[in-house]
């Protein structure tokens, strides 16, 4: 390799450049909350903090209203979906602009646990080509949940998993090219849960 | 990740890296701009700093509803507060790191049960406060210079490190030759090694 090629300053150079990235670890991906730069000029009296939790919690509600209407949508059509839980994973570096929240219900009598994946910012994809959804384990993928693919705008796709899924720490989205290509990196992940 | 597994062979002297193109503005340059209200360079210094920003408060705070409120608080401070920044004692990095640590600091002191130690690194028992100080600054210098990368250099330089991806992996990824990978995660080193010696950051 070419490694071996390299003057002793040039290559104590390039190794002080892979230790400070070894110790600063990987930046933080921005959310899409903060992909724009704010507009501070346009700020004339911020939000004192009270007005601003009261504002949160009517979001907050709005949203908890719509999630209830849609549950019971879903009942009334048969499919029932009751989430117990809900996670948010985020956009990679090789998907900055892409986020997803996944939701899950309690498991049913046979052993199985609904999911539903919300998602907007992928890119579309053609051809073969799918994204995967991974539960992971030390942040890498390590169960298959099933494959999806992407619209305009926001795509809900829903799953059926069997596994336990306190033995994982996240979930993560990879995009599938082939049955002979490498799993890629991750494009979305949660944080640990 | 191993050294030599990123390393092609050295670049032509014709081919030597440069820290910044030199149509970069300096970050000097992008404060005294933005102390005119130039919301442009407001943009440029965003777009360079905010996952540094992000970072940082993510490392001090360790809630992520606040470091991001944190990151907004930095910038509106960096709007507000330019005009104080002189160019005369000293590069923009350190003005900038101070700004953001006096920004996360204000936001932990809204809540009493995070723990801020005047901007330095959480505590750990294993290391000094100078220790994680002068950690918080390397990784802020880091993530700053990284966002100063050509785009292709920066992504395959931040797959190699943190997606566990071997060499051979990222050049199917991207999709380009493997020696292409090789040229530039040692293209991105050099540069990133160049900043880092530098006065700007």
């Amino acid at each position: 390799m070419g490694g071996d090629d390299l003057d002793a300053q040039e290559r104590a150079r390039l190794l002080a450049a892979h230790e400070a990235l070894l110790i600063a670890g990987p930046p933080a991906e921005l959310p899409p909350a903060l992909v724009r730069a704010p507009r501070p000029e346009a700020v004339v009296v911020a939000l004192p903090s009270g007005r601003r939790r009261s504002t949160l919690l009517v979001a907050a509600a709005i949203a908890l209203v719509a999630f209830a209407l849609g549950t019971a949508t879903s009942r009334k059509s048969g499919d029932a979906f009751a989430a117990t839980w809900t996670h948010e994973l985020r956009g990679t570096a090789a998907a900055p602009h892409a986020w997803a929240a996944i939701s899950g219900t309690k498991k049913d009598r046979a052993g199985n646990w609904k999911m539903l994946l919300k998602t907007t910012g992928l890119p579309q994809v053609h051809g073969k080509k799918y994204y995967v959804l991974w539960l992971t384990k030390h942040g890498r993928p390590v169960a298959q949940c099933g494959t999806f693919l992407v619209g305009d705008g926001t795509t809900v796709a829903t799953f059926v998993e069997p596994y336990e899924v306190q033995e994982f720490d996240g979930w993560a989205v990879t995009l599938w090219r082939g049955p002979k290509t490498p799993t890629g990196p991750a494009l979305l992940r949660t944080a640990a849960v | 990740m191993e050294l030599v597994e990123a390393l092609p062979a050295p670049l032509p002297a014709t081919d030597r890296i440069q820290s910044r193109p030199s149509t970069e503005p300096s970050d000097a340059d992008l404060l005294q701009r933005i102390a005119r209200g130039d919301r442009a360079a407001f943009e440029l210094l965003y777009k360079r700093y905010a996952r540094a920003v992000l970072s940082l408060a993510l490392r001090l705070l360790r809630d992520r509803g606040r470091a991001e409120d944190a990151t907004q608080e930095t910038f509106t401070a960096i709007w507000r507060s330019a005009r104080s920044y002189k160019p005369e004692r000293g590069p923009g990095a350190p003005w900038l790191f101070a700004v953001a640590r006096n920004a996360i600091v204000d936001r932990a002191r809204a809540r009493t049960d995070i723990p801020v130690e005047h901007g330095e690194d959480a505590p750990s028992p294993d290391r000094d406060p100078g220790e994680r100080a002068e950690q918080a600054w390397l990784s802020w210098r880091v993530h700053s210079a990284l966002a100063q990368l050509p785009e292709r250099e920066r992504v395959a330089l931040e797959l190699a490190y943190w997606s566990g991806l071997s060499q051979s992996e990222i050049a199917e990824h991207l999709q380009v030759p493997l020696g292409t990978v090789k040229t530039r995660t040692r293209a991105a080193l050099a540069r990133l090694a160049q900043m880092l010696e530098g006065e700007e950051l």
